[in-house]
């Protein structure tokens, strides 16, 4: 008898059906066809290095390095046109950089030439020293940056990220860790 | 408003619990439309003024992780922008958060960054200029406004004046259906 006020009756109701219909259309084909926040290329590819001064680390056995403004740069680098730096950005407290460590050594072992150089953020050098003593070092130089300069001037999003540097160029470009598959996909094309 | 909601008949407690209905199903729509701005705005203020007194006063003893690495200003209108810019800039390294709410090491060198660049006197424009050359628009935390975000603003509006036509309509209907039954 009484009217059953919750009952929505007519064409509003697939009124409202519709618009939900349509929402989970739309939530759907955005689940399944929209990739998860897909990482944006880095901006310097094909730009020149920007130029930051960085004090080096010393590795142990390394005699103490003198106070040269070249050397305390990534000026430092080889600087021949063809000439390649692999330049790769990593912490000691980062445990991705931790895996992939085993593949920079291949990679060095591979091409004892190539000049790889390490961009450590925001680390203390005793624990950089340690850490590669036990662990063994792809390093041909080691740079500190304390407080990410160089790294937010290169477009760093996060530890570990590598490039690959032509003369002064950036040629290539890897975010996370390092594996063999990438070195091949992105890196080999390069390599003499 | 009123008058067409109790346009209906109030003779009795069906009548009421009807009302109440409704109007709980607007002001459900009203929240669902407007919260997130008010919470926006409210947390903006609290903030802000807690720095600032933080300025004048002494610092406390107790500094929370986020204002121990706020550097400290001197002029509270430069507090203000870096704490606006620090909120328009995207952290590099998380999915999603802005710089100021960010830990992550490349979020303190974006702050440093940006302090230094205050210091120095540039203007917004030029911070946010030097933060795209290093990485792109990704680094905007706000979307620009085109033709494709502004749905972001007016889908919530359309909801909204789509809920309250279909509350005016069942209004309207009610009377001559109760006469039907």
């Amino acid at each position: 008898m009484h009217h059953v006020d919750s009952r929505i009756e007519g064409y509003a109701a697939w009124w409202l059906l519709s618009v939900f219909a349509l929402l989970i259309i739309a939530f759907a084909v955005a689940l399944v066809l929209v990739p998860n926040q897909p990482k944006p290329l880095n901006k310097h590819l094909g730009q020149s290095v920007p130029t930051l001064a960085l004090p080096v680390i010393a590795l142990e056995g390394e005699p103490p390095m003198a106070i040269d403004p070249t050397r305390h740069s990534l000026l430092s680098l080889p600087r021949h046109a063809n000439d390649l730096v692999l330049l790769h950005v990593w912490a000691t407290w980062c445990s991705l950089c931790r895996h992939e460590h085993s593949t920079w050594l291949e990679i060095k072992a591979q091409y004892p030439g190539l000049f790889i150089a390490g961009l450590v953020l925001s680390d203390t050098p005793s624990a950089v020293r340690d850490y590669l003593q036990h662990h063994a070092s792809p390093y041909d130089e080691l740079l500190d940056d304390q407080r990410a300069e160089l790294a937010q001037a290169l477009g760093v999003l996060a530890t570990p990220e590598t490039f690959l540097i032509k003369g002064r160029t950036i040629v290539a470009h890897h975010y996370g860790g390092l594996t063999q598959e990438a070195w091949q996909r992105k890196f080999l094309e390069f390599m003499p | 408003m009123t008058e067409l909601i109790l346009s209906g008949h109030l003779d009795g407690r069906d009548a009421i619990v009807r009302v109440v209905r409704r109007m709980a199903l607007l002001l459900m729509l009203l929240l669902c439309v407007f919260l997130p701005q008010i919470r926006a705005e409210v947390g903006d203020q609290s903030f802000s003024s807690s720095l600032v007194t933080q300025e004048q006063g002494s610092r406390p003893e107790a500094v929370t992780e986020q204002r121990r690495d706020n550097d400290y200003f001197t002029n509270p209108d430069v507090q203000a922008r870096y704490v606006a810019l620090l909120k328009q800039l995207r952290c590099p390294t998380c999915d999603n958060q802005s710089v100021f709410d960010s830990q992550a090491v490349m979020s303190k060198s974006i702050k440093r960054t940006v302090f230094i660049e205050l210091q120095k006197g540039r203007s917004n424009e030029q911070i946010i200029d030097l933060m795209t050359q290093h990485y792109g628009e990704f680094i905007h935390y706000q979307p620009e406004l085109s033709m494709l975000t502004s749905l972001l603003w007016v889908f919530p509006m359309l909801v909204l004046i789509f809920g309250v036509a279909m509350v005016l309509r069942w209004n309207k209907k009610r009377p001559q259906q109760e006469s039907h039954d």
